[in-house]
């Protein structure tokens, strides 16, 4: 290269070593990165652990994943509380778990009908509680797998809260 | 070799080092997208695809910048600038493949242009973490697009190699904005920490390389310290220059090569008419001086190239005395003969 050009690449690139670096170091600063599940505090990541008696301990399949249950129920409140342990990660974008009032059958592969309520993400396989909805004491329903990145439903299983809360309350004394 | 237009002319080397590209860039892009179906198995075949292009595209272009200044600091990456516009070429396009597929996955499927909307979605919100990162993407792709399209050697020719030159140079506000726009953008979502080694730890070989490059060449830009016989400059002394090589001068403000070649010496520019290669870098080959970028050649005492071509480069007078080196500070035209200088006299 003639001079001038020496030159103009010279200064290039001393402006470009000037400024760069810290343009690349601020931007990495001022990051505001939203918090994964996985970090925060267990008391807010998972719903508080549910008690009274256990009414049924289960093993079902959800979509691909094999998931150990315990549903529990309060005698005096009858709030149910589903302890939900999946085996394997589901390894699915953004899997959330639903309760519907509605039979499995009418739910897979189609979206999340609008009176299912979200009980909480799945991912990873760490045991987690959830509070049922109210209506799950008086009518059976079913758990829905939804994956919010394919905006799919993954999977359905039944849960006839219903049937294990009379079943329980006749085993009683 | 010649400058003078003609279209391209694909010779064995150019075929290795382009199947070598086309190897590395295809093999990058199945390990990338290998490497992300395994680690993220939720991951969609477009997004693995628009990274996969993308950091491409940034790996092609922090070599790219890593040729000039490795082949100023040992000559053996000589090799690799030899054909460097096709990797120009190839990394703009998929530069180019990245963000048509962006638009397509993140802004096609509304009711705006998605050009629009790529251009203008995130402008409103002025934080950090909103900037509109795409702009600066776009605004590299722009000099990427007029690099590609100027690197042929017809525009070479039509727009001079200064011109040219100064326009390429512009690679280094490409390379600034694609590594704000990565910051910006792709860094300031996820946590990860193979692409903030990738970029951070690119700007830093990149940068290094050139600081250590420009160190280097800084003492070639002082002016020729040496005595002054009749309007001569002095530069050096005859046996610091190796047969078939040259000594580098700064003379009258530009650089000037002072080759030596059976027992005669000869001046020219230093400044190669195809690139403004350093012509002081490469040596004599079958009697002409041969350029170490692109082996264009010229005939030591004429500055021209040998027939039919037509290239030409000023030429200097050169003197010897006591075994010292001394060069006229005017040049003559491009292409003018001058004798050159004996090293030995010969006895009567």
């Amino acid at each position: 290269m003639n001079r001038r050009l020496r030159h103009r690449h010279r200064w290039m690139v001393l402006s470009l070593a000037l400024v760069l670096p810290a343009a690349f170091s601020w931007t990495l600063a001022s990051r505001r990165l939203d918090p994964g599940t996985g970090q925060l505090p267990a008391v807010l990541a998972d719903p508080p652990a549910g008690h009274g008696q256990v009414l049924a301990v289960r093993e079902f399949l959800l979509g691909s994943v094999i998931v150990n249950s315990r549903l529990m129920a309060d005698s005096a409140s009858r709030q149910m509380t589903l302890e939900i342990t999946p085996r394997t990660d589901p390894r699915e974008p953004d899997p959330l778990l639903y309760w519907s009032p509605e039979a499995p059958e009418a739910e897979s592969g189609s979206g999340v009908p609008p009176d299912a309520v979200l009980l909480g993400s799945l991912r990873g396989t760490r045991t987690r509680s959830f509070p049922l909805p109210k209506d799950a004491a008086t009518r059976d329903g079913s758990l829905l797998l939804y994956s919010l990145g394919h905006q799919s439903v993954l999977g359905a299983a039944t849960l006839p809260t219903q049937s294990l809360l009379a079943q329980g309350a006749a085993a009683r004394p | 070799m010649s400058a003078h237009y003609q279209a391209v002319n694909w010779n064995r080397q150019k075929y290795i080092y382009d199947g070598l590209l086309a190897g590395g860039v295809l093999g990058y892009l199945a390990l990338f997208l290998g490497t992300s179906f395994l680690l993220y198995p939720s991951i969609t075949a477009e997004t693995a695809l628009i990274r996969g292009l993308g950091t491409a595209a940034l790996v092609l272009l922090t070599l790219i910048l890593c040729i000039g200044p490795l082949c100023r600091i040992d000559r053996r990456f000589l090799p690799l600038l030899y054909n460097r516009r096709h990797l120009g070429v190839t990394m703009f396009l998929l530069a180019l493949s990245h963000a048509v597929f962006s638009i397509i996955q993140f802004h096609a499927l509304g009711d705006m242009n998605p050009l629009v909307s790529a251009l203008t979605g995130t402008w409103r919100v002025p934080p950090v973490d909103r900037f509109p990162f795409e702009l600066l993407g776009f605004a590299a792709l722009l000099i990427l697009f007029l690099m590609a399209a100027t690197s042929h050697d017809y525009w070479l020719a039509t727009l001079t190699p200064p011109v040219w030159k100064s326009l390429h140079m512009m690679v280094y506000v490409a390379y600034g904005l694609i590594v704000l726009h990565v910051g910006l953008g792709a860094l300031q979502a996820e946590r990860q920490t193979g692409l903030t080694l990738l970029v951070g730890g690119g700007l830093i070989v990149v940068l290094g390389l050139h600081l250590v490059a420009g160190w280097r060449e800084r003492a070639g830009d002082g002016p020729a310290a040496g005595a002054v016989l009749d309007g001569f400059v002095e530069v050096c002394r005859v046996d610091d220059i190796r047969e078939n090589r040259a000594r580098i001068a700064l003379i009258g403000g530009e650089r000037v090569a002072v080759f030596r070649y059976e027992g005669k010496l000869s001046c020219v520019s230093n400044v190669c008419a195809h690139q403004n290669g350093p012509l002081g870098e490469g040596k004599i080959v079958d009697g002409c001086i041969t350029c170490p970028w692109h082996g264009y050649q010229y005939l030591p005492d004429r500055g021209s190239s040998p027939p039919p071509f037509t290239e030409r480069i000023p030429t200097f007078d050169v003197r010897v005395r006591d075994g010292r080196v001394f060069v006229n500070p005017r040049p003559h035209p491009p292409g003018t003969r001058v004798e050159p200088a004996l090293i030995h006299r010969v006895m009567p």
